[in-house]
């Protein structure tokens, strides 16, 4: 009999979006089982009914074969059911030891005593290796140990199931690694672990069954053998997934050239950049690789104007940029920011507002001295939007109704479609879902073989493996590494992104 | 002269008291991260139905009861409109001030027909607790003892609760809620809660500051007595980032300031530029903090 048995599981949002369509899952004790599918396959809803976080229209979960009602967290929790999520629930000002104890305190008159639930924690801590000090401050943890936390938080409530929403996105290679050795670990101690992931490798790696969702609906669960990633895919997206293949670049003359650049915090006068040299030529895409937070967004907002370096220069199209202001700037340079939702986009402004910004300065949408010409604005956003396949409704739509796909579309429509010869990617394809991730990175080459300079500024090490030309590696600010992609192994990068080499 | 610096000196602990306490309730709101602006509201009813109790009842328990009363409605009105109906909590905060004002305004000259201020032999003060140990140090102790017994009870509090905020299961809960909500309701807290009681516990101090007003630092109800000590609570609990042993601390430095201010009326400073001083020394602090400030950011 299985441990944990979803049946017949069924979400609907009225009047008709179905989130979930008749879903069935069971879990066995002491195994690793990952949930794959794309973005609204319905992944997160199905643990979320199981973590009690959403409330199935119909369905029946039953644990060691009772019949079980989820309401809330709290009650999946007293089924030994946690969960990791995406976004880490822990309060940054508290040590390791009060957000593990937070909720479940032990206490006289509300008194805690921290000595003993700091040396409690730690021993739950050593007990499966975690290898993180209790009385440390969250703030000050990687992501990857705030994550460790996480999982220890679930430990301490004596979670016999643990939920992980896509545990590896904010990790590097390595880091995985020693996750998937804990998950292990874990399941040795009988412990279940529910692995929610894209990455197909991940799960093909560490999994003992596999279910795959597509559109709401379980297609299969299979044992993890004589499968591999090509054939999941399939399953996935109900199609074959095309390779994307990349012809030889052909790198013109340089474009962006930075000389000796450095950077300074105003907060503690640290540099967070220092002596970077770099160049990138018309026609090829170099990427930067780094475990983030290392000087990868100082860089970009310096090229783009919102940091002021301490000093070197930045140079694009042989203008000297290093003082020009943003307005300036932005007539040499197509950007695409991390994050579409505070800096790509205005999410509040209307579709034909959001593809019509930075091109409102260009002289040929004028209308005399102070106006827009809003009809031809009308017509380059609609072909704009019609060339870059944007699914939407009507140019007066406001960008937050759209998918994460087709807003990350708005903003790179927008940008290559302002056709200079410099294009600075920032995290292009973070969040999005395997069709429109491919599709992006389609066009990435694209722009690439139509002669762009791209600077590429990754998390994803495959994207940058699959994409770069030239690849530098970036860590505590300075460059570490210059590599050529075609001939190094993803470790390789990863060890210089950790220090680990020099 | 050590007599007036020893006045001085007890004058400060004396005004201090309002400050802080009305400070350590506002350090409720503020660790639950609530934007709350209506200490100086609440310290303004509190101080009015304080004086109503005792005036009316003879009893300066009952205005203190009376007073309680009023923190309470006063804080689960601010309560009903920015945590339950989610308001604006600054306008919110200025609404419940401006009611304050106007109704303990409008209350005085109706009940007490009386305008500007009550001053009756039959409203009863505080009484005043005479310290053993101290009465024995001679000028010294005399600093300390014989104050009412809300000066005690405000330095014991900011004490207290400075060991509540960080060693108690409430205080844990209260500051996770605060931070991080979400994070907060996955523990099994339950923030909304949590909420509530910081705007009660708000309340019922905010109360107590007024009770202090007029009950104790003096014997009388003026309107807008409360004169903008609310305001500066509010500062306080700002810039020592709601720290109670920091607010014991700055509420004694603005207790001062204050103190020294009345001194000088005596001194042909004309009262209008000695009530400044408290608030000049408010921008004083404020511009060194900005300044402070500004240094770790970008």
């Amino acid at each position: 009999m299985a441990f944990v048995e979803m049946s017949k599981i069924y979400k609907v949002y009225p009047p008709n979006v179905v989130a979930l369509n008749g879903v069935d899952l069971s879990l066995e004790r002491g195994e690793i089982h990952s949930i794959v599918g794309e973005n609204g396959a319905g992944k997160s809803t199905l643990v979320r009914i199981l973590y009690g976080m959403i409330k199935p229209s119909s369905g029946e979960i039953k644990i060691d074969g009772e019949k079980v009602q989820i309401s809330n967290p709290s009650e999946a929790m007293k089924l030994g059911i946690g969960m990791v999520h995406q976004e880490f629930m822990l309060i940054p000002s508290f040590k390791v030891f009060e957000n593990i104890i937070l909720g479940q305190e032990r206490s006289t008159l509300g008194f805690i005593n921290r000595k003993k639930a700091a040396k409690t924690v730690q021993q739950i801590i050593d007990q499966y290796g975690f290898g993180v000090d209790s009385n440390t401050v969250v703030s000050q943890l990687s992501v990857a140990a705030q994550q460790k936390v996480e999982i220890i938080k679930q430990l301490y409530k004596k979670a016999k199931v643990l939920i992980l929403d896509e545990p590896t996105a904010v990790l590097t290679p390595q880091e995985s690694d020693e996750l998937f050795e804990q998950i292990t670990r874990l399941k040795g101690q009988g412990k279940t672990i529910v692995f929610i992931s894209h990455k197909l490798d991940e799960v093909l790696k560490i999994s003992d069954r596999i279910t795959v969702l597509r559109k709401g609906q379980r297609v299969t669960t299979l044992e993890n053998k004589d499968v591999n990633a090509i054939e999941l895919a399939k399953m996935m997206i109900g199609r074959n997934l095309s390779q994307i293949s990349k012809r030889e670049s052909q790198p013109g003359k340089e474009v962006l050239s930075i000389k000796h650049l450095s950077v300074r915090s105003n907060r503690t006068n640290k540099e967070v950049l220092s002596n970077v040299n770099l160049s990138v030529r018309a026609g090829e895409i170099v990427g930067i690789a780094g475990v983030e937070g290392n000087g990868q967004y100082e860089l970009v907002q310096s090229i783009v104007g919102t940091i002021r370096p301490y000093s070197g220069e930045i140079i694009v199209n042989d203008t000297d940029l290093t003082q020009a202001p943003i307005r300036e700037r932005r007539k040499l340079i197509c950007y695409v920011p991390q994050d579409r939702k505070y800096s790509g986009l205005a999410l509040k402004a209307t579709m034909l507002e959001n593809m019509i910004m930075t091109h409102h300065l260009k002289d040929e949408f004028k209308k005399g001295l102070l106006a827009l010409d809003w009809k031809k604005a009308y017509s380059y956003a609609k072909q704009a939007a019609e060339q870059f396949d944007i699914l939407y409704r009507s140019l007066d739509e406001k960008p937050e109704v759209l998918s994460g796909g087709n807003q990350q579309k708005v903003v790179v429509a927008r940008e290559f479609s302002l056709g200079y010869t410099l294009i600075v990617l920032d995290q292009p394809t973070r969040g999005l879902d395997i069709a429109s991730t491919e599709y992006i990175r389609r066009l990435i080459l694209q722009m690439r073989d139509a002669g762009k300079a791209i600077l590429l500024v990754s998390a994803d090490l495959d994207e940058l493996m699959q994409l770069s030309d030239r690849l530098y590696v970036i860590k505590d600010g300075k460059i570490v590494a210059h590599i050529d992609p075609s001939k190094a192994d993803i470790h390789t990068i990863g060890n210089y992104m950790l220090g680990v080499v020099n | 002269m050590i007599e007036l610096l020893l006045h001085m000196f007890r004058a400060t602990l004396s005004s201090a008291t309002p400050i802080m306490l009305a400070a350590l309730g506002g350090m409720f709101t503020y660790y639950a991260n609530i934007f709350n602006i209506a200490m100086e509201g609440i310290m303004l009813t509190g101080a009015f139905f304080a004086v109503y109790g005792s005036y009316f009842f003879g009893n300066w328990f009952l205005g203190l009861i009376f007073a309680l009363i009023s923190g309470l409605f006063m804080a689960a009105l601010f309560a009903l409109f920015a945590i339950y109906f989610r308001c604006d909590q600054f306008i919110t905060g200025i609404g419940i001030n401006m009611l304050a004002l106007g109704w303990t305004t409008y209350a005085l000259r109706s009940t007490f027909k009386v305008k500007g201020a009550l001053i009756s032999p039959k409203i009863v003060p505080l009484p005043k607790w005479n310290i053993p140990i101290l009465d024995r140090l001679g000028q010294v102790g005399n600093i300390f003892s014989g104050h009412p017994f809300l000066v005690y009870m405000a330095f014991a509090s900011a004490l207290l609760l400075e060991i509540i905020i960080f060693n108690n299961k409430f205080g844990l809960h209260l500051r996770a809620t605060g931070e991080d909500q979400e994070a907060a309701k996955s523990a099994g807290i339950k923030p909304i809660k949590m909420k509530w009681i910081a705007t009660i516990l708000c309340g019922l101090l905010s109360a107590l500051a007024g009770v202090y007003l007029s009950l104790g630092y003096v014997t009388l109800f003026s309107e807008n007595m409360s004169n903008g000590r609310g305001w500066i609570s509010l500062a306080i609990i700002i810039l020592v980032k709601g720290r109670p042993i920091g607010i014991l601390s700055l509420s004694m430095i603005f207790g001062l300031f204050e103190s020294v201010g009345l001194i000088l009326q005596h001194y042909k400073l004309a009262p209008q530029f000695a009530s400044m001083i408290p608030y000049l020394a408010t921008l004083f602090v404020l511009y060194f903090y900005g300044k402070e400030k500004k240094k770790l950011q970008w």
